[in-house]
């Protein structure tokens, strides 16, 4: 998946705080990340770690009043996001970047029928005409594997399944072939067989769109399917990047070797399941050293003193950890 | 509204009889010139307070005028300045709350002063205050009770939509690119409208009962119009010789009162099962 062109999507050195009662807090401190068009990029980590602040950065919906980039760059397509006024970032999402989200259940609007709020997407950015929205709704669903869509289109949310309703989310995501989507968990909300089917479904959108894909999620083993290079984070910075086989295979940092001595495997019985001692440090706690370094096994005294860069190790893999 | 819901008003008791009464008050102000015996403004001074009669189902005033014709008339009033200022209420308030709860920050806070203000005072002394500075005319009296009323709305919208603007539907839509106001009136406002539209209701019994008093205070509407509360008023200085010119408008007061506040609480259970037990 190497290219040789710009990046679609380029943060650099991002840092997004939040303004809370106890003082301003850093969810996401000097994040680089680059995306080609059309790759799908892993985003892993754990709750808290910064990875949704991270795409709500992105899509330039930080809470507003309380969430900041207080510096760093997001550049799509050669143009700094979060320099745009309010109107113009409207014309951007839907349109350029879209995002699906982890509750099916609870994003949609629960007063207008699946095909309205479809239709509202080629309205917001401008298509004013009732009968070919609705067309290009039905169509869409039709592409998203939903049978009967003209019915499906005049039903209500709350008349849809979980998994139909991830479905209609992806369709209202990839309504304008947007250039990159963020999905944020979007199968954890699922059961098992719904959850390959709607991973499925975002691969074959994206590949058939040229999409570029942020995929957030926890979960290790529905990143290796899907994602062509993956990055760890963890408390609020990107500690590794790797493509997604290498990641298994060697992992770099030693926080992405005990992530994946976490996850259970068959065949493994009578063994006891790994688990990272200690706790990720609450993020507005300023660290002098590596911020793993109070949990991590191979920690010596330099990792506790200065902080580490992220840097390039080889082609393609970059790792936050001076040990390495 | 959906057709269940419609289904489940017609199932709730109060809902019914309530909507029996507002009908009956509806009917009749709709059908006033058809329905009412005789003139309200031709006076008869040879015929002064007539006690009920079969000429006179209601009696006459101390003006000789037929008392069920002037209450018919006055259910005209009574419902024109109710829809009115609930109308006038409901609109300022249901947009401040919106624009105050959605954008927040300095415009929020000053709203919510403003509400606090209007609330320190006693709500017919405020009337009052703005009929008095106005001068009393239907009109006024309408624009007045909106202007006091709107408080309410403003602070019950503004709740539902702190709770309405963290769903994740109004940052799923805003991901597909709606702009502030779009999310506002189609996303955020139709999910906060239930318990408006129960407030409404209820609120028209109160701005009717407002009208009365004020038109019995002499502020409101002014003879030889016929309000229920002025007819009301006139008749409380013939309490002891003609005790029906204040009676048959005060029942209409309070028979078209009840029937919105039944109204408005049968619409609440239906509406919304969670609110009754709040309020």
């Amino acid at each position: 998946m190497k290219n040789n062109a710009a990046p679609l999507l380029e943060i650099k050195d991002l840092s997004v705080s939040f303004r809370t009662e106890s003082g301003r807090v850093s969810v996401v401190r000097d994040v680089n990340l680059t995306l080609a068009a059309g790759e799908i990029i892993g985003l892993v980590g754990e709750s808290g770690s910064g990875k949704s602040v991270l795409s709500f950065a992105v899509m330039g919906l930080l809470p507003p009043g309380s969430g900041f980039i207080d510096s760093g760059e997001i550049l799509f397509a050669g143009r700094n996001l979060p320099a745009l006024s309010r109107r113009e970032m409207s014309g951007v999402r839907g349109r350029e970047i879209s995002m699906i989200f982890q509750e099916p259940m609870t994003s949609l609007n629960p007063v207008y029928s699946i095909g309205a709020q479809l239709d509202e997407v080629f309205v917001n950015h401008g298509d004013r005409d009732r009968k070919a929205n609705r067309k290009r709704s039905i169509k869409l669903l039709e592409r998203v594997g939903i049978p009967r869509a003209a019915e499906i289109a005049r039903s209500y949310p709350h008349q849809l399944s979980g998994g139909m309703r991830q479905r209609v989310m992806i369709a209202m995501a990839m309504a304008l072939s947007p250039k990159l989507l963020i999905a944020d968990e979007p199968t954890t909300a699922l059961d098992v067989t719904i959850q390959a089917q709607i991973l499925r479904l975002i691969e074959q959108m994206a590949r058939e769109n040229g999409t570029a894909v942020i995929f957030i999620s926890h979960n290790l083993g529905v990143i290796a399917q899907l994602c062509d290079v993956v990055a760890v984070m963890y408390s609020s910075q990107i500690v590794e990047i790797t493509g997604a086989e290498r990641l298994y295979q060697s992992p770099a940092h030693p926080y992405t070797k005990s992530l994946l001595e976490c996850v259970p495997q068959i065949g493994m019985s009578g063994k006891r399941l790994n688990s990272i001692e200690g706790t990720v440090p609450h993020p507005g706690d300023e660290i002098s050293g590596c911020r793993f370094a109070p949990r991590c096994g191979e920690a010596e005294g330099r990792c506790r003193e200065q902080a580490p860069e992220l840097r390039r190790l080889a082609e393609g893999v970059c790792c936050r950890c001076w040990k390495r | 509204m959906t057709a269940g819901f419609w289904k489940k008003l017609l199932r709730n008791k109060s809902a019914l009889i309530g909507g029996f009464l507002i009908a009956i008050v509806v009917l009749t102000a709709v059908f006033a010139p058809l329905l009412a015996p005789c003139d309200p403004y031709e006076m008869h001074m040879d015929d002064r307070f007539a006690a009920p009669s079969a000429a006179h189902p209601m009696g006459t005033d101390q003006y000789g005028r037929d008392l069920f014709s002037r209450v018919i008339y006055g259910a005209v009033i009574s419902l024109q300045v109710g829809i009115i200022a609930v109308g006038v209420s409901m609109a300022l308030g249901v947009f401040l709350g919106l624009i105050s709860g959605y954008f927040g920050g300095w415009l929020d806070r000053a709203v919510m002063i403003l509400v606090d203000i209007f609330l320190s005072f006693p709500i017919i002394l405020l009337a009052i205050a703005f009929v008095a500075v106005l001068g009393p005319s239907p009109k006024n009296v309408m624009l007045a009770l909106g202007m006091i009323y709107w408080t309410n709305y403003a602070r019950t919208v503004r709740a539902g939509v702190l709770a309405a603007k963290e769903e994740e539907y109004v940052l799923a839509a805003r991901t597909t690119g709606a702009g502030d106001f779009r999310v506002i009136f189609l996303y955020i406002l139709p999910n906060v409208m239930a318990p408006v539209i129960v407030m409404a209701t209820l609120g028209l019994g109160t701005a009717i009962i407002s009208e009365s008093t004020l038109s019995f205070l002499g502020l409101g509407i002014q003879p030889p119009a016929a309000s229920w509360g002025s007819t009301l008023a006139v008749g409380l200085d013939h309490l002891h010789s003609a005790p029906h010119i204040s009676i048959f408008p005060g029942c209409c007061i309070m028979l078209t009162v009840l029937g919105f506040n039944l109204l408005g609480n049968g619409i609440r259970d239906v509406a919304d099962p969670k609110l009754s037990r709040r309020l």
